[in-house]
């Protein structure tokens, strides 16, 4: 058992762990680690830590990286969400089945303000890689919620898909990691639909979409352009690609179709056709049976990067400028350690309160971020509504700027001018994700309709009874 | 203003399931005392945040008024100086900050000047028309308090308080900061006159406190949870604590804080809200209204105090000079701007009862104060001793009844004191903190309370502002204590070290009852 202490940026961490540890020794494992980290706390502070535990995570990974990259964000969310933490890496094979794990005790922060989580690597050879159910539900701690985050696209349909998501409250999935997107929403849209009474769906690439809905929303605020709202009759969504021949990826483009079309009621008509490649048209009819036309765009030649190498060269960047954003940075933390200024009880010279840094939103904006020009896989670029009420046409535009990192809303409508509108559009970091999806509980209804309405768009019946 | 095109609906389907699911129609924001230092300090810092984090609505735009000839360059370079320097979110986002620029404006009217407001009401209409801001304005009184009877009269007499507007046509609000008043009369007046301008939903009075997250937790703690609430009265609640201690002096407010003293800074606000919070009953909802109803109910709850009742029962002493974190401070009476002959209280406890069901017989103890050991704003539950008869044997009388305490400010959080066993052979016991903090719990940095405040201004939810009723019940206790305490004047008022928990005779007051301040 070893600590390795290491801190990064202001944030002081340390491990406590054990490898090699046959399964049925993990329990006694991690009660030796929380003994031995219990003593140091003891020995530093006077004051014994608390083993507690809110909920269970299982990440099932394809490759070391993303098992690394789980374990990160696992980490990065104790003090939010204080978890056991199940990472599967299966990796079949013809070898001997063979399973092996590491227990770990991960500390977040020093002194009295320390957060424990505790976690678990399960590595599976051989045939042992396709018996992961057996291997994790004795793990998972019952009684709390469950979370199973898949990276990467799931093997749909698959035995181990649908034994673990029957053992979870939450699945939670990322889109703009399918390898086939079309395939992949109408397949989530599927499982969704035959598991719905047991689990919900979430998506990291809803929520990254947010402020793009915001946005859209945010036009018809106003009660002099609501009327625009029910006379749509073109929608235009524009989407990163990169060059012709590259593979593409719509889901954010069709989650935003779905979104609209299921919040505003309108229906795929009977005989609908889908669309093939990477610009494609729909047409679908509005609540008054008006044709809305749908065009889904490709903006080729952009430079396309995951969206999670994109986040971490801008928090890496952040680190490394002196007046980085005090927010995200060392100095936030720094500020804290003086105290910064007793404030009056009457609050008016309350200087800000600074908990520890939360994962961050990594507001990548200011200057001196390189590589501006890289843009996560499948962005939205722009969002064009075209409506006619009473005989007056209104447009309404949210367009990405030209820094990638910002969006401006555009409105031209003859009743009641709206001023253009910039807000900064953060690229968010798994850990920043994965905590948004830890405090989703139940369904989240306006999702799972958006997500089904994009799956028929891409061509998925879902009421399809065979699963 | 544009016309309408046809009825629109009522409410955006689109923002179903969003965040911010009820709507921010677009207003003006309009804050007199544009140069003011809580405008530069807490009002555009929030206003600019509120645009960062994105619920705000495009057409948002703030009109500052003020006496100094200021172009709305000048304004805008103060305003960005100001998010500068205090906001929490810096630096400053240059794309964010040019398109929430191009919506301030300055507008220079001495407040008495009848004139101006025809300039600003001007201002306002042309920016309904530019901006598309549809006629609603949030009227912000961020100006010495005796200036507040000359705006509301001239705003009504300018027709832009919209007293009897119908729906649909534009609102207004007015947001008051503190004090409201100085005593029962002047919170009356000053009551009455907004009543000839504005209806009470159309008046949010601040209380910044019930912004802070911690406090809005209150509610969520005691009716979220199972557990809480069956024991949350008489038969199971010993005591409660109610703290709020401020390291700082008076940081050049002398002249306000002379004739205010701690009773009205503190007590009669920022304190009996939270008493409020921690003792009401259920609210049938969680309205505006009902909210406010329950809090009212407490406060009629608690007898007006009588003479010797205030004798007994209340102590307030003055800071003298000495020395705080290694550095040497003034005493109060020796600050500058404060007569050396003043009396003003810089501290006050108080034992307060609350004569209902719930609470009968269970004291209440207040404390506020300037230069105290420590900056700290808590409520402690002191729950009855359960019979120690199992543990006799081993001091059962050094057992410690358990505490709940819920911390406001700094490092907002909750802890639960329990008893527990010592590992090991013997049956030795010790108390255990189990604490929550807020911060780390949730990660995300709490809003400052002038963002909340400031939103829920916007959406027309006034659940977290000061009804009428409130303010007036909170300043007939608070005059009952002055009163008593000038007849006959006092020939002097007990003095404490900087630093300490304050003067001696507030241990006695609690220690009379057999029980204990807090540290600090
Ligand atoms: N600041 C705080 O920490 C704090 C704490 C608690 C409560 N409050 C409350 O917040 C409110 C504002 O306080 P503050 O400290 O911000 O006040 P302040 O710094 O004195 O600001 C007053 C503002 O009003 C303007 N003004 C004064 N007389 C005027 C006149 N005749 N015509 C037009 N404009 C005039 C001033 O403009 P000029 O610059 O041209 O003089 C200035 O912009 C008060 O109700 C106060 O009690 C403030």
């Amino acid at each position: 058992m070893t600590e390795i202490d290491t801190t990064i940026g202001a944030v002081e961490r340390g491990d406590y762990r054990a490898e090699h540890v046959a399964l049925a020794d993990v329990e006694s494992a991690l009660d030796g680690l929380w003994r031995e980290a219990n003593e140091q706390a003891l020995a530093s502070t006077g004051t014994p830590i608390t083993r507690n535990t809110v909920l269970t995570l299982v990440a099932c990974a394809s490759d070391a990286e993303q098992a690394q990259a789980a374990l990160d964000a696992s980490d990065e969310v104790t003090a939010q969400h204080p978890a056991r933490t199940i990472v599967l890496l299966p990796q079949p094979s013809d070898d001997p089945p063979r399973i092996e794990t590491t227990a770990t005790v991960h500390r977040e922060g020093s002194g009295r303000a320390a957060c424990y989580s505790e976690a678990i690597v399960v590595d599976a050879f051989g045939d042992a890689a396709r018996h992961m159910p057996g291997v994790v539900l004795p793990l998972v701690v019952s009684g709390l919620p469950t979370f199973l985050w898949w990276l990467g696209e799931p093997p749909w349909g698959s035995v181990l898909l649908d034994a673990l998501v029957d053992g979870a409250d939450r699945l939670i999935l990322d889109s703009c990691e399918f390898d086939d997107p079309d395939r992949g929403l109408g397949r989530a849209a599927e499982l969704m639909r035959h598991k719905q009474s047991r689990v919900a769906l979430s998506d990291f690439n809803w929520t990254r979409q947010a402020p793009w809905r915001e946005l859209v929303a945010q036009f018809f605020d106003s009660a002099n352009l609501r009327p625009y709202l029910t006379s749509i009759d073109r929608v235009t969504v524009e989407y990163a690609a990169g060059e012709e021949e590259d593979p593409v990826n719509t889901a954010q483009a069709y989650l935003l179709i779905g979104w609209l079309a299921s919040r505003l009621g309108w229906s795929l008509p009977s005989g609908f056709r889908r669309g093939f490649g990477p610009t494609r048209q729909h047409t679908l009819h509005d609540q008054n049976g008006r044709l809305v036309l749908v065009e889904v765009d490709a903006r080729f030649g952009m430079r396309q990067a995951s969206w999670f190498a994109i986040e971490q060269r801008q928090r890496h960047q952040r680190a490394l400028r002196p007046d980085g954003d005090p927010e995200t940075s060392g100095a936030h933390a720094a500020l804290g350690a003086n105290g910064h200024g007793e404030a009056s009880a009457d609050g008016h010279r309350d200087a800000p309160t600074t908990p520890p840094t939360p994962p961050t939103s990594g507001d990548g904006f200011g200057p001196g971020i390189a590589d501006a020009g890289e843009i996560g896989r499948g962005a939205l670029m722009s969002v064009r509504l075209h409506a006619i009420a009473d005989g007056r046409p209104g447009i309404f535009i949210v367009a990405r700027d030209e820094d990638l990192a910002h969006a401006t809303t555009l409105c031209q409508a003859e009743v009641g001018a709206q001023p253009p509108h910039t807000v900064h559009l953060p690229t968010l970091g798994e850990s920043a994700l994965l905590h948004s999806q830890l405090e989703l509980m139940g369904h989240d209804t306006v999702y799972e309709e958006a997500l089904d309405t994009a799956a028929r768009l891409v061509g998925h019946d879902t009421r399809r009874p065979a699963y | 203003m544009a016309a309408t095109l046809v009825t629109p609906t009522a409410i955006n389907p689109l923002r179903a399931g969003m965040r911010g699911t009820r709507t921010i129609e677009p207003c003006v924001v309009v804050v007199f005392g544009a140069t003011g230092d809580l405008t530069h300090r807490k009002l555009i810092p929030a206003l600019y945040n509120l645009a960062l984090e994105q619920p705000m609505p495009a057409e948002l735009s703030v009109v500052g008024v003020g006496r100094r000839p200021l172009d709305n360059n000048e304004f805008r370079q103060q305003a960005l100086d100001a998010v500068d320097k205090f906001s929490r979110r810096r630096p400053v986002n240059p794309n964010v900050w040019e398109t929430f620029s191009r919506g301030l404006f300055y507008c220079q009217a001495p407040f008495d000047d009848p004139d101006g407001y025809v300039r600003l009401k001007n201002l306002l209409d042309q920016l309904d028309r530019d901006r598309g801001t549809l006629g609603n304005r949030i009227f912000y009184l961020s100006t010495q308090p005796s200036y507040y009877p000359t705006i509301i009269e001239n705003l009504r007499e300018a027709d832009m308080a919209r007293r009897g507007r119908p729906p649909g046509s534009g609102w207004a609000r007015i947001v008051v900061e503190k004090p409201f008043g100085h005593n029962l009369e002047s919170a009356q007046g000053l009551n009455d006159l907004l009543s000839t301008a504005f209806r009470e939903d159309q008046i949010f009075r601040i209380d910044h406190y019930l912004g802070k997250e911690t406090v809005q937790n209150i509610m969520v703690l005691r009716f979220g949870n199972g557990v809480f609430e069956p024991i949350w009265n008489r038969r199971y609640i010993d005591s409660v604590q109610i703290t709020a201690a401020e390291s700082l002096g008076i940081e050049g407010r002398a002249a306000y804080y002379n004739e205010a003293g701690a009773l009205r800074d503190m007590i009669q606000n920022h304190v009996m809200q939270l008493l409020a919070l921690v003792a009401m009953e259920p609210p049938a909802n969680f309205g505006a209204d009902s909210v406010r109803d329950e809090k009212v109910k407490v406060l009629r709850s608690i007898p007006p105090m009588r003479e010797a009742e205030i004798v007994a029962d209340t102590v307030r002493g003055q800071y003298g000079a000495g020395w705080i974190g290694g550095e040497h401070v003034p005493g109060f009476v020796e600050e500058s701007g404060i007569p050396p002959t003043s009396r003003t209280e810089t501290f006050v406890a108080l034992k307060l009862q609350i004569d209902n069901w719930r609470w009968a017989g269970v004291p209440f103890y207040i404390r506020t104060g300037k230069r105290l050991t420590k900056r700290i704003t808590e409520v402690a539950i002191q729950f009855r001793r359960p019979p120690y008869l199992l543990f006799r044997d081993i001091g059962a009388d050094k057992l410690q009844s358990n505490v709940l305490s819920l911390r406001i400010q700094p490092n907002e959080g909750i802890s639960l004191r329990v008893e527990a066993k010592v590992p090991g052979q013997e049956m030795r016991i010790r108390p255990v903190n189990m604490e929550f903090f807020y911060g780390r719990a949730f990660g995300v940095e709490p809003p400052e309370a002038y963002e909340r405040l400031l939103l829920d201004c916007m959406y027309g939810d006034s659940t977290l502002f000061t009804r009428r009723d409130e303010t007036e019940l909170a300043w007939g206790l608070v005059d009952s204590i002055a009163h008593a305490w000038d007849h006959p004047p006092a020939t002097g008022i007990p003095r404490y070290e900087p630093g300490t928990s304050g003067p001696r005779e507030a241990d006695t007051l609690i220690e009379r009852d057999e029980r204990t301040w807090r540290r600090l």
